[in-house]
């Protein structure tokens, strides 16, 4: 927490707070928007770790037994240690936590004019849980046997012995920190669903809403109707590490399988989880940038509620080589392939709006276009991996790899740096250096394809994942390969250092950026009647709306926007 | 003819379909037990059509409560016009 | 449940017209969360009893679960939940006449759990442990997962009883207590019969 977060001009706000000390205002706050920056100053720390894993293990492959700069030399435990630890962290310490939590707490209240969340004390208890389970996280890489290396997927029985793991500790401490994760986020899901039903604006109807805000309800609802498995199979998997208990352990009556079964029950809706945010604040970015209504807008609520539905029917293809019935194979077969369609219509929406609109090429606008072009190609390579019979071959290659990240990569950074971009000027009250802005896009999206078009054409090739070496392993090691390894890293590490032009600008241009007026892009949605940034309490005067959040070129107008709260 | 020819590649489609034998990726991990396998079937039948039960419940309560307070808004709305006549 | 009329009339209170109380609807998504765990644990179950050995459940070896004196129990805890309806409905006409429906209830729900307790130590003593294999750790599993919920609903509802002695019980945290508890109650049946047969 920095000093020039919402400073907080309090007399004037409706509650008239008095001026409370530096620990009860950012540490233990139960203001929304310190919530916010709790939760995303935090993931950007955990997205930090995350990137010097990543540099740490791909290093490892592109340069097999050579010393890593800055890591030391890798081996085979602390591979597998690194890559589950990249995993688990960009998921659920950096997607979650920065899409849905830093996001939906400082959007939400804000969006739908009201001063807090409904339950602001649960709030300050979701982002304590949280804190402390990054805290358990980090914790497991320094206790004795290391961090846990089997994968964010965890699959017993190498998860639940020892003797296989290799982490006594590690193992179940990487369990505790998620299901404290789990907890945290349902805390969070609870007040955000509750707030959005209770606590909207007057004249604010449910198709007043903006969709950003709709996306985040939808993905806290697929969040807490999918965890409940999730959490069962990890007590379960904890009393197995722990109590001796003999769930998943075949040789006792057990099933290693089920697991599988309930891991990727909460897994597959994860993508959901995080991708319905990521889509909603593209949204918002879209038709502000392009001076446009959004093409369709209950389409595309009902298009999120139709996907929601058909998410809980696609998770079994994740486990296509595991020995499922084929005949559920070729149900999920066909409900994976379906689901690509309301995703495509959604992105056929965000193309339509574009289509004739005033298009302004602004950072965050750059992004938002971005995410469409990189995730299309996410989308579209995981049709290969949806028909059962193409999964068998491409299970387990660096296909998949490739493929997933052109998923998730535009959403827990592309779309989050639009995000961020976009409402910098409303958290901070400053505007970011446009040129520091667009030289990090092009150094983050151009590197970003050569990571992983490489990737797509090893992984085609049958490159497996997850290998400390391919010299150990004579038949896998195909050295014709090994300049696309080496290309694919050097990519990597150009993308990480443009990172740090983000974070120069990001905290140069929260305390020394250009001022920002209180609707700096002339925008509808009710944030911007706030105050830049939003004092405790949010609105000087609880604002009412009186029509939708994308009016923007309305003919006889004098502006081309309308925002939603002025009468007339 | 083409109607007949169009038939005919249904028919070869649908037969293919059918008569297809299930290839499974790891013929060794797959349980044998018919019993173990319907009862993968009915717990994933279970965990996704209970969630979806009990939102489109919940929703479906939501919206009558919205309904209702609606018709008391209105009510107090016409309420409180008939109490303050307009000039 | 629904009975709560927003008092709070100041220039916020006024604004924020909830459908139903924050305090329920919160608890009504936790329970969606809640009914899924149960759900897991279910199909787990499910799934790991039906590979066993020969179709035979609990294993050969392993101490039988005592059906009939369950059966009391659950008895006990249905009519608790009963008896919190009613307590519920003497709440909404005249506050203070719910103590004696809502007394009962808290006591017949302690009953339940001191019964379980009093049946693990029984079973214990048999023999089934959580480490006996699938059969003992599920059963110690679901079965406590299901004893620790009733006791936090249980605690929620004495906080009401409380309060409802002092005069202070809010509608919205008292619906939101019940909510807790007749999940607690319904899904215990479910539990008996997946469990125990």
């Amino acid at each position: 927490m920095s000093a020039s977060a919402p400073a907080g001009t309090d007399s004037s706000a409706p509650h008239g707070h008095p001026e409370e000390g530096f620990f009860r205002k950012y540490l233990w706050s139960t203001d929304h928007k310190i919530i916010a920056m709790q939760y995303l100053l935090t993931g950007m720390a955990m997205a930090l770790i995350g990137g010097f894993t990543v540099y740490a293990f791909r290093m490892q492959v592109a340069f097999p037994g050579e010393s890593v700069p800055g890591f030391g030399q890798v081996t085979p435990g602390a591979y597998n240690a690194l890559v589950t630890s990249h995993g688990t962290v960009m998921i659920f310490w950096v997607a979650m936590p920065v899409l849905i939590a830093a996001f939906g707490n400082y959007l939400i209240p804000l969006m739908i004019g009201c001063d807090d969340m409904v339950f602001p004390r649960l709030n300050r208890l979701s982002y304590q849980i949280f804190l402390l389970s990054a805290v358990v996280f980090i914790a497991t890489f320094f206790v004795d046997g290391g961090a846990f290396g089997g994968a964010w997927t965890a699959y017993p029985p190498l998860s639940t012995k020892p003797e296989y793991s290799l982490t006594p500790l590690g193992a179940p401490l990487w369990l505790i920190a998620v299901a404290l994760e789990f907890v945290a986020f349902l805390i969070g899901g609870i007040n955000f669903v509750t707030t959005v039903m209770n606590s909207r604006a007057p004249g604010m109807k449910m198709f007043d809403v903006p969709i950003v805000v709709w996306m985040i309800i939808a993905a806290s609802i697929l969040f807490m109707a999918s965890i409940g498995p999730l959490i069962a199979g990890a007590m379960m998997m904890l009393m197995d590490q722990l109590a001796g208990t003999h769930f998943y352990d075949p040789t006792q009556g057990g099933d290693p399988v089920l697991w599988q079964h309930l891991f990727w029950f909460f897994g597959h809706p994860e993508v959901y989880v995080v991708l319905f945010p990521a889509l909603g604040i593209v949204a918002e970015v879209i038709t502000v940038f392009a001076r446009k209504k959004l093409f369709a807008y209950k389409t595309v609520l009902y298009t999120a509620i139709g996907t929601c539905v058909l998410s809980f029917f696609v998770w079994a293809h994740h486990q296509f080589v595991a020995g499922i019935d084929p005949r559920m194979a070729n149900v999920f077969s066909v409900t994976t392939l379906l689901i690509s369609v309301p995703i495509a219509e959604m992105l056929f929406v965000f193309i339509a709006t574009l289509y004739g609109g005033s298009i302004r090429l602004a950072t965050p606008m750059l992004w938002a276009l971005a995410f469409l072009v990189e995730f299309l190609l996410g989308g579209v390579t995981g049709i290969f991996l949806g028909a059962s019979a193409a999964d068998i071959y491409f299970h387990d290659t660096y296909f998949v790899v490739a493929h997933f990240h052109y998923t998730f990569f535009p959403i827990a950074f592309i779309a989050v740096f639009a995000g961020l971009t976009y409402w910098f000027p409303k958290m901070f009250g400053r505007m970011m250096n446009e040129t520091l802005g667009k030289i990090h896009f092009w150094g983050t999206v151009i590197p970003f394809n050569f990571i992983f078009i490489p990737l797509f054409i090893t992984g085609a090739s049958g490159d497996h994942r997850r290998i400390y070496n391919y010299n150990h392993f004579p038949d896998l090691a195909r050295p014709e390969l090994q300049d696309l390894r080496v290309l694919a890293t050097v990519a990597l590490v150009v993308l990480l250092a443009f990172q740090l032009v983000f974070l120069v600008n990001f905290f140069w241009s929260m305390r020394k950026g250009r001022k920002a007026e209180a609707n700096p892009w002339k925008a509808n949605t009710l944030e911007w009647a706030a105050a830049s940034p939003p004092p405790h309490g949010n609105f000087a005067e609880l604002p009412t709306v009186y029509r939708g959040p994308y009016e923007y070129s309305v003919p006889d107008r004098p502006d081309d926007y309308w925002p939603q709260h002025m009468p007339g | 003819m083409s109607a007949a020819r169009e038939a005919l590649r249904r028919g070869l489609a649908a037969g293919v379909l059918l008569l297809s034998s299930a290839a499974s990726a790891c013929p060794m991990c797959m349980s044998t037990q018919e019993s173990n396998r319907a009862a993968y079937i009915a717990g994933s039948l279970l965990l996704t059509l209970l969630p979806l039960g009990m939102l489109i419940g919940l929703a479906v309560y939501l919206r009558r409560r919205m309904r209702e307070q609606e018709r008391e808004d209105d009510a107090a709305r016409t309420a409180t016009a008939r109490a303050t006549p307009s000039p | 449940m629904d009975a709560v009329i927003v008092k709070d009339r100041s220039a916020v209170g006024a604004r924020r017209r909830p459908l139903i109380p924050n305090a329920v609807l919160g608890m009504l998504i936790f329970i969606v969360t809640e009914a899924m765990f149960f759900a897991g644990l279910i199909s787990a179950l499910t799934i790991v009893r039906s590979s066993a050995m020969g179709g035979l459940w609990p294993p050969p070896g392993q101490p039988r679960l005592p059906v009939g004196q369950t059966a009391f129990n659950t008895a006990a805890l249905l009519v608790s939940g009963l008896l919190l309806l009613f307590a519920a409905w003497r709440f909404r006409r005249e506050a203070r006449s719910a103590r004696w429906p809502l007394l009962a209830s808290v006591l017949l729900g302690l009953t339940f759990v001191a019964l379980q307790g009093v049946e693990w130590v029984a079973l214990l003593k048999e023999g089934l442990t959580l480490t006996s294999g699938a059969h003992g750790g599920f059963f110690y599993l679901i079965i406590g997962m299901h004893a620790a919920h009733a006791v936090a609903a249980l605690v929620a509802l004495a906080v009401c009883l409380a309060r409802l002695m002092r005069g202070t019980l809010e509608g919205a945290f008292f619906g939101a207590a019940q909510a807790f508890w007749y999940f607690v109650v319904a899904v215990w049946p479910v539990l008996y019969l997946r469990v125990y047969f």
